[in-house]
């Protein structure tokens, strides 16, 4: 059997150089964006045409141009689902960002406990791996019954989306702390509390920063099964009003906002990160 | 010191679910049954829905119309995603061309595509597969190309220099060497399946785990809602174990660090 | 390794494919494949192949099952099913996009789209503000500003329209949050928001729960009538198999009208065991007390009278276009489309039946 700490070690440090060809590559592929530009111009024409020949029944696909068409057309009409678009979205980031505070505000600590304190992992453990495979939907009734109808309620079944990548990441962050550091501290006569914060945490904070990357992707997707619990706004409620008006085209602007958004959250925090990384490897 | 130790990881676990099913006991004793039911009154309706029919079909039957959507979803976002997944992280243009669409298309949940699943595949068996596809095809690609990002650049230099082809260098190095992240995505895969698998189910079935969800909420039985969410827990828990099983006798080389 | 890895993942998914049950379509007749929802008005065709009659019909029947109107109305876009019924807006959703033909009245649902409070509502001390509507409970006062749950553009958003309406209110002076049903119901039950919107079976269980009736349909003079219907291509392609498909619908109408108390039966057995809902006799006895069936000579008579079938829809359709929920164009082109009702096929079902005689 391999030595399990020398295994992260090295993992660690394979992490490390991996993070420096990524940002080689980044800045060889820019160069080739030009062809990201043609492949989705290319992927809409294909959409229009294929509705433009009725390829597909008229019910069952709408162009893009309609959508577009559409999409302008709510940042100024209301109609037919009661609010503008830009209404919706800021409805549902607002919801989105309060599920995952909540859970990087609980999922992170917990994560790094379980990761430093055996106790706590055997403690928290099994109720975490009990809880994560259980879907959010499921638990807009128990959320309805505990916490209502409103915001809280809303942003819990966020919260219990977004908590796992928290956790997960933490736990690992930790648990890849060089052990070298931590026997340095210990020589020195720190206690295991100050190891763990002055040594442990730091070490963690690049998985922390992934997981919390994952953990705001997990709490967008999540947002349509949140808005199922209740809502009068939001980019989930506009597509159950689609539904009920049988207008495939809202549907579609209203799936679009939410791939658009959850695109440009990833890329901003990819970007965050990337600043965020290259501070901490010159000091 | 190892024996005592074993032993701990074993009753650590079953104290911490003991504890926490005796305050839920606790708890549920002060508050009204409609409000939280007790874990006896869940251990009541799962022994009457094992024995009743829900809307026609068992539970077993249930169990296994689930599975059976949630398996064909799986194996499909494998057969599909996995050689997108791949071939992204190998050719750059192939990345370029799919990642602008797919990175769009991914923050979509599985849920809002219910509307346009029924548009595109009916009622029937399609668009409850489709749902649950969606969710496990997302993992598996970015598990693949994130897999094949991460190839160590020094193994494809040593085969070239040992005048490998690409073809060769595909996959003779550079997919055994991203086998750990596959089978890590293929794991996540499953569970994000079956985690859907509610969510395909609202659809409208009859049959299903997520149904007896469904019908606990239409009916308003928290016992029930309950009992369908342990079920979901557990039948989720087995999966990832089998799988993680699977992979021990599949990958015997690699070791779990979590 | 790699590649039996390969191929038995490929084996299992085609044993997975074939272990799935195969359509039991035996004979070569055309099918019909009927759409229902768990409701009175899902039930005919269901109970038709249970008791046989479908036996001497020229069609088999795929009764195709939906939790609800959206995805009913989607599954029709898609050509998922032919004939079926549903609640007035997914009706008119489909009509005004789709072209879907309504060709008769399940039931009139006024009386049992509906309004409830808790029993300590403050809304149950005055009855009959407006004296025009002495069915509706509470003083416009009691009314403002409410939190009421319930699924919003619906038949019983329509009847809660109806009522704001007739106490002198608008949606704008209440708190509407959308909610389905069985959320709504788990909401209210928990102490959220101050009225709520149901229908059947549903406003059973409400009634069991000893939450009182404030509104109704009825009560605001809203008639609300559900449609049988048929896919536009489906019609023009086979109308006899239409005529058909109705004459076997409205056998199952007739029992249930005729003989209500034989009838408690197939549909309990219908709900409980088909849908899956836990619904008691007493409950299903209601049903037949509240809502209105109407036989063949009933139906072609609304149908036709514009003071009847066309006034109910122009009412849904008024609200829609109150509510901005569809434009004007749509609203104008649907009315002159008679709101898409086509009694041809009932009249042909009635001169079938005549000739038989």
């Amino acid at each position: 059997m391999r030595d399990p700490i020398g295994s992260e070690r090295a993992a660690a440090s394979e992490a490390l150089s991996l993070e420096i060809e990524k940002a080689n590559y980044f800045a060889t592929a820019a160069r080739e964006n030009w062809i990201s530009f043609v492949s989705f111009a290319l992927f809409l024409i294909f959409w229009e045409l294929i509705c433009r020949f009725e390829i597909v029944g008229p019910y069952q696909l709408v162009p893009p141009s309609e959508v577009v068409t559409l999409f302008i057309d709510k940042f100024s009409n209301a109609n037919p689902d009661g609010a503008l678009l830009y209404q919706h979205a800021a409805a549902s980031l607002g919801l989105a960002l309060a599920g995952f505070l909540a859970a990087v505000v609980i999922g992170v600590p917990l994560g790094l406990f379980m990761g430093w304190y055996p106790a706590v992992n055997m403690t928290a453990r099994p109720l975490f791996d009990a809880i994560r495979p259980i879907p959010p939907i499921a638990w807009i009734p128990i959320a309805i019954l505990w916490l209502g109808i409103g915001t809280p309620a809303k942003a819990f079944i966020i919260f219990l989306a977004a908590f796992v990548p928290c956790v997960i990441n933490s736990y690992t962050g930790i648990r890849l702390t060089n052990p070298v550091l931590i026997r340095v501290a210990r020589i020195y006569g720190a206690s295991n509390w100050e190891t763990f914060v002055k040594i442990g945490i730091p070490s963690a904070i690049p998985m922390i920063f992934t997981g919390m990357k994952l953990s705001l992707n997990a709490a967008w997707t999540t947002l349509v099964a949140a808005e199922l619990l209740a809502a009068s706004m939001g980019l989930g409620y506009l597509i159950q009003l689609g539904r009920r008006l049988a207008r495939p085209d809202i549907i579609i602007v209203g799936m679009l906002t939410i791939g658009f958004l959850g695109a440009l959250m990833s890329w901003l925090l990819t970007r965050i990160e990337a600043r965020f990384a290259s501070s901490r490897r010159l000091t | 010191m190892i024996l005592s130790k074993r032993g701990a990881s074993l009753i650590a676990p079953a104290a911490s679910i003991g504890v926490f099913i005796l305050l839920w006991g606790i708890i549920s004793l002060n508050v009204s049954a409609e409000f939280l039911p007790s874990p006896l009154a869940v251990v009541k309706e799962a022994l009457r829905l094992l024995h009743a029919n829900i809307g026609g079909t068992s539970l077993w039957g249930h169990i296994g119309w689930s599975l059976r959507r949630v398996l064909i979803a799986f194996f499909l976002a494998i057969l599909l995603g996995l050689p997108l997944g791949l071939y992204m992280g190998w050719n750059r243009v192939c990345e370029k061309i799919v990642s602008p669409i797919f990175e769009v298309l991914r923050p979509i949940p599985p849920i809002a595509w219910i509307p346009i699943a029924i548009l595109w595949l009916g009622v029937a068996e399609g668009s409850k597969i489709f749902i649950c596809f969606v969710g496990a095809f997302v993992i598996m690609i970015l598990n693949a190309y994130t897999g094949m990002r991460y190839v160590d650049p020094l193994l494809i230099d040593a085969a070239k220099s040992f005048g490998a082809n690409r073809t060769q260098q595909f996959f003779n190095v550079a997919v055994p060497a991203c086998m750990p992240s596959i089978f890590a995505g293929v794991q996540n895969a499953l569970s994000m399946a079956w985690m859907c698998v509610l969510a395909a189910e609202m659809v409208g079935a009859r049959q299903g785990v997520g149904f007896i969800i469904i019908q606990g909420m239409d009916l308003n039985k928290p016992a029930m809602i309950l009992v369908g969410m342990v079920l979901i827990g557990i039948i989720g828990s087995l999966l990832a174990a089998t799988l993680r099983q699977a992979e021990k006798l599949l990958c015997p080389w690699r070791r779990e660090l979590v | 390794m790699k590649k039996s890895l390969i191929s038995s993942l490929i084996a299992a998914c085609l044993g997975c494919a074939l272990a799935s049950p195969l359509p039991a379509d035996a004979a070569d007749k055309p099918v019909v494949r009927t759409s229902a929802q768990p409701c009175l008005h899902g039930m005919e065709l269901w109970h038709a192949e249970k008791a046989g009659w479908l036996k001497d019909a020229p069609f088999a029947s795929e009764f195709l099952f939906f939790p609800s109107g959206a995805p009913q109305t989607e599954a029709l876009a898609a050509d998922q099913w032919d004939c079926g019924a549903m609640g007035t807006v997914p009706t008119m959703m489909a009509s005004m996009r789709y072209g879907y033909k309504l060709i008769g009245i399940s039931n009139d649902e006024s009386e049992t789209n509906d309004i409830w409070v808790r029993p300590d509502s403050p809304l149950l001390k005055t009855r009959g503000a407006n004296p025009d509507y002495p069915d509706i409970y509470g003083t416009p006062e009691d009314w403002k500003g409410k939190k009421i749950l319930g699924p919003t553009v619906s038949t019983g958003h329509y009847a809660l329209s109806a009522t704001l309406h007739a106490l002198g209110l608008s949606d704008k002076d209440v708190d509407i949050v959308h909610m389905e049903l069985g959320q709504a119901m788990t909401a209210f039950n928990a102490g959220e928001g101050d009225i709520i919107v149901l229908w059947a079976p549903q406003s059973y269980m409400a009634e069991a729960r000893g939450w009182k009736k404030v509104s109704s349909g009825t009560a605001a003079k809203a008639i609300i009538a559900g449609g049988i219907g048929v896919r536009r291509e489906f019609a023009e392609k086979h109308p006899d198999l239409v005529v058909d498909w109705l004459d076997v619908y409205m056998r199952g109408v007739e029992m249930m009208k005729n003989d209500p108390a034989g009838s408690v039966e197939p549909l309990l057995s219908y709900f409980n065991d088909y849908c899956g809902l836990e619904l008691s006799r007493d409950m299903v006895e209601k049903e037949f007390k509240y809502r209105y069936l109407f036989d063949v000579n009933e139906q072609i008579a609304a149908m036709e009278d514009p003071a009847r079938l066309p006034a109910w829809l122009r009412g849904v359709a008024d609200f829609m276009l109150e509510q901005g929920r569809i434009s004007q164009k749509e609203y104008d082109r649907y009315a002159q489309a008679n709101f898409h009702i086509d009694p041809s096929f009932m009249k042909k079902l009635a001169e079938r039946r005549a000739a038989a005689r």
